[in-house]
């Protein structure tokens, strides 16, 4: 028997981003990048250790915007052409880099793991990258679990329980249409939490949540286990809260394993190194630069010289950190155990895009840590929080702090001077929607209303993602998200006002309908 | 190919209007000339800018400089109004420390607010439900929102917009909900109350089985634990009456403290600072302890210990400049600053300024504080985290 547990838990997550009125949307790239960098990646490690019959345990949150991207067939398409445009660039790089050895090598490195993103995306998958995740929890491996259906920030909207309520409901369902079964967990939206949220959890049957480590600390009581047990809130959903030892040992941009020498560099990349006219066929079609994901060179040092990155090394340095992490988790877990006389869990939730799209080395670094802890330590099981909430089914109850895991521990990453413009805006949004389902929610059904009443809901559901107000802080693509919080706000006043004054514009509606068509089975009624 | 490299740097948007031939035909092309290996396109050998923050959402390494395309017109959709004039007034807790207001009146609706009261004044204020105001701002007619410091975790808030009467009576024209500050210490009360939740139960069933016994405003967990402890049948088995050995809860926090004074995790410094300052706090408060190495571990003698630090607190626009003492002090984003460091005895002056970002205005102020300890003996100074040494001294 092992002495405790350690969940790890991956957060995919990016926003419905989908442009089918250009030709080519540089944001889509957060989405075309992911898959090639972070989730085909993740499958191909999970492929391996079914395949070698490795006993692992991950827990996964598939936001409901992830994998309705996933699941739009036009994006598809944009995906593979991009694909087959970075395999002629990766020939052409062949070429061009005959004469030296290093860099040629580097370009065979791209060119085989393009091939291979290929060929898992359309031959092995077809495509179907939700069916491919869901593969894996059908196999007992993996626990993919929901979050807010866009991403809204709960505690913003706590005013209008309805607002929260279909954040949850739509999540649920979407879900359920997903993966064929009821999500048992949930990712909230940055971890944010106020207390009473519990009780939207608990109506849509979703059995725990996780919290940064001080919304478990300071919860009331006081937890008698820290983070290493799980709280019942008392509504009954199980709040787990995050270590805070491992999340730095990888998150820490000093100290973090991402940081090392021999890791890739994200920053260098060919799209801007590679003299313009031979590189402008990849890059924006308005010719502006941008990431090719052809990166040549490694981290090095603090230094702006960069030394060629050598896969084959950073590779060990990944099973190195890997095997240190580990060793760190026995410590901790052999610790907590002696001192709490019970199994602790130790949660150790990240970004799943830091793993691979950011940390280039991060699913090898998740692969090896797999396989190193199934064979070289007894200490600990890696385990899926629901797992555990079936083996140890008695915790205390108590009734966690206010909290996110953004920087300051609360709001103020997503209230601050450079985005609180937006919320007068999202609550009127939001108490019109209130409205409008509690108007229309008992009258006669009337197809063209029920188009616009449900458009409506996807545009306010659109607006509410954090990760306008996120992007808006943190300086990077600012025009963009002001651009979608206003263009999904001015599209939702448009068409509350058709529907009140029962002159839907058909040809407008289906325009919305065409660029943003999230949540097809959408009830509004959720909102009444 | 570019073979000056200021060639490179002539805005690259220009060149999307007139499209060149295609790199692919060009290298065609080039072979055909038989062009050397060494003329290739060549990497470029700087690196570029680097902005870590928000890498999730990095596409290019820095901001284009060119300006943003003209949109196509059918992409207006118009613009969203300044105010809707419902006349609703939101309060948040954005943190332990801070509130943040909206109001959603026009400006017109302020204007004759501020016309119907006696002073021409409308007021928000901020208040303790029940007990005493913490604020009050005048509230000019173009004014949407504020940010208040109210520096008191696990607080009830309200606020209320308004004028005062002749008779001074508030004249309440919107109040807000009632908002709570997260705490941002664990709490004190230590009460365990476990619970049996089996999970192959839906929470639909479980409230179906208790369904009459749930007393009102009871949650499904409480009502649970409430019938297990009086032994309620209940078609699963569970924990009767378990306990944490004493002790536990300590050990964890000061693990937990012990972590956090190594390893401050990335992007919430500052709460685990405030943390770390509480488990030290708790350490020191003579609660009980199993530990022998904290600060007054075995030694069950009467004993006290007193300490002050100094925050200094306050906010401007973005992108002024505000000088502490003389020292320039980091703005955050918000035009929020604080500065906190040791005040040991001492008799402190600290001028206080800050600068537009244009350097055309100014405001200032001066603080002044006195620290005298007097004390019985057998008082120490309690253990302060490592601090700023103390400014502005003249005595």
């Amino acid at each position: 028997m092992p002495l405790g547990y350690v969940a790890p838990i991956l957060h995919a997550h990016l926003p419905f981003v989908r442009h089918p009125e250009y030709p080519e949307f540089l944001e889509e790239d957060w989405f075309y990048e992911a898959i090639t960098e972070t989730y085909l990646p993740l499958l191909d490690m999970m492929e391996g250790l079914v395949r070698d019959g490795v006993p692992f345990r991950l827990t996964m949150s598939l936001t409901p915007p992830l994998c309705a991207m996933m699941r739009d067939p036009m994006l598809q398409d944009r995906y593979v052409h991009g694909l087959e445009r970075l395999l002629e660039l990766t020939a052409k790089e062949l070429d061009r880099t005959r004469h030296d050895p290093t860099f040629h090598e580097l370009a065979r490195f791209y060119h085989d793991r393009l091939h291979h993103s290929r060929q898992m995306f359309c031959d092995r998958y077809r495509r179907d990258l939700v069916g491919a995740f869901r593969k894996f929890q059908d196999a007992g491996v993996l626990e993919i679990i929901t979050c807010g259906a866009t991403h809204g920030f709960l505690p913003l909207m706590r005013e209008f329980p309805q607002a929260v309520r279909a954040q949850i409901q739509v999540a649920r369902n979407d879900y359920r249409t997903c993966f064929g079964r009821d999500p048992r967990g949930i990712w909230l939206p940055e971890c944010a939490y106020y207390p009473g949220l519990e009780n939207h959890l608990q109506e849509a049957e979703i059995r725990w949540f996780i919290l940064d480590a001080h919304g478990v600390l300071y919860a009331e009581p006081r937890p008698a286990y820290g983070v290493f047990a799980p709280l019942f809130t008392q509504a009954g959903p199980a709040a787990f809260g995050r270590d805070i030892e491992s999340s730095k040992q990888v998150w820490s941009a000093e100290e973090g394993y991402p940081g090392d020498g021999d890791y890739r560099d994200f920053y260098r990349d060919c799209g801007f190194d590679l003299e313009y006219d031979y590189i402008r066929p990849y890059i924006q079609p308005n010719g502006m630069r941008k990431f090719t994901g052809l990166k040549y060179y490694r981290i090095t040092g603090k230094t702006p010289h960069k030394e060629p990155y050598r896969p084959w090394v950073a590779r060990e340095r990944a099973a190195q950190h890997a095997g240190n992490f580990m060793f760190n988790r026995e410590k901790q877990v052999e610790h907590l155990r002696r001192v709490m006389g019970v199994e602790p869990i130790v949660v150790c939730p990240y970004d799943a895009e830091l793993y691979g799209h950011w940390w280039y080395e991060g699913p090898m670094f998740l692969d090896y840590l797999f396989r190193k802890t199934a064979y070289d330590q007894k200490t600990f099981a890696m385990i899926t929080p629901s797992e555990f909430l079936e083996r140890h089914n008695t915790h205390q109850i108590a009734t966690p702090s206010a909290s996110s895991w953004g920087n300051e521990g609360h709001w103020s990453v997503w209230l601050e001077g450079s985005n609180a413009w937006i919320y007068p805006h999202l609550h009127m949004a939001t108490l019109r929607m209130i409205e409008l389902a509690g108007r229309f929610h008992l009258t006669q059904p009337h197809h063209l209303r029920d188009r616009a009443l449900r458009q409506a809901a996807r545009e306010l559901l659109l607006a509410q993602s954090s990760d306008w107000a996120f992007i808006m802080k943190t300086g990077t693509m600012v025009p963009y998200a002001v651009k979608r919080t206003k263009d999904h706000l001015l599209r939702f006043n448009r068409l509350y006002d058709q529907i009140l004054t029962d002159r839907v514009d058909e040809s407008f509606l289906g325009n919305c309908e065409w660029r943003n068509p999230i949540f097809l089975d959408l009830d509004w009624r959720v909102y009444a | 190919m570019p073979k000056n490299p200021k060639k490179n740097k002539k805005p690259e948007g220009k060149k999307a209007a007139t499209p060149k031939v295609r790199a692919g035909r060009t290298v065609v092309a080039r072979k055909k000339a038989g062009t050397a290996p060494a003329s290739s396109p060549r990497l470029r050998e700087s690196p570029l800018p680097v902005d870590p923050s928000a890498h999730k959402f990095v596409l290019q390494p820095f901001a284009p400089g060119t300006p943003e395309p003209e949109l196509p017109a059918y992409e207006h959709l118009g613009e969203l109004p300044e105010s809707y004039g419902t006349r609703r007034l939101f309060l948040s807790a954005r943190d332990p420390r801070w509130l943040y207001a909206y109001w959603d009146f026009s400006w017109q609706q302020l204007r004759d607010a501020e016309q119907e009261s006696p002073e021409g004044k409308v007021f928000l204020q901020i208040f303790i439900p029940g007990a005493e105001r913490v604020h009050q701002i005048q509230v000019f007619p173009g004014s949407r929102e504020w940010y208040l410091p109210v520096h008191r975790p696990a607080t009830p808030f309200q606020a209320e917009l308004g004028y005062y009467r002749k008779d001074g009576s508030f004249h309440q024209l919107a109040v807000s909900e009632e908002v709570l500050t997260p705490r941002d210490d664990p709490s004190p009360h230590r009460e365990v109350e476990f619970v049996t939740i089996p999970f192959h139960y839906s929470f639909r069933q479980l409230l179906d089985l208790i369904r009459g016994q749930i007393r009102p405003g009871e949650g499904l967990a409480k009502a649970l634990a409430r019938l297990q402890r009086e032994g309620y049948p209940l078609p699963f088995p569970y924990a009767l009456r378990r306990v944490v050995p004493s002790g536990v809860a300590d050990r964890i926090l000061e693990y937990l403290g012990g972590d956090l004074v190594r390893r401050i995790r990335v992007g919430s410094l500052e709460i685990t600072e405030t943390l770390r300052r509480r488990l030290l706090e708790i350490g020191s408060s003579g609660l009980p302890s199993s530990l022998s190495s904290g600060p007054h571990g075995r030694d069950r003698s009467f004993s006290m210990h007193v300490n002050a630090e100094l925050i200094i607190y306050g906010g401007t626009v973005p992108g002024a400049k505000i000088k502490v003492d003389g020292k320039t002090i980091p703005l955050r984003n918000d035009g929020t600053f604080s500065y906190h460091f040791t005040f040991p005895d001492g008799r402190y002056h600290i001028p206080i300024s800050a600068t537009a970002a244009d350097g055309q205005e100014e405001r200032s102020v001066l603080l002044s504080f006195l620290r005298l300890t007097d004390s019985t003996p057998g008082v120490d100074p309690t253990r302060q985290p490592p601090l700023p040494e103390p400014i502005g001294r003249t005595a």
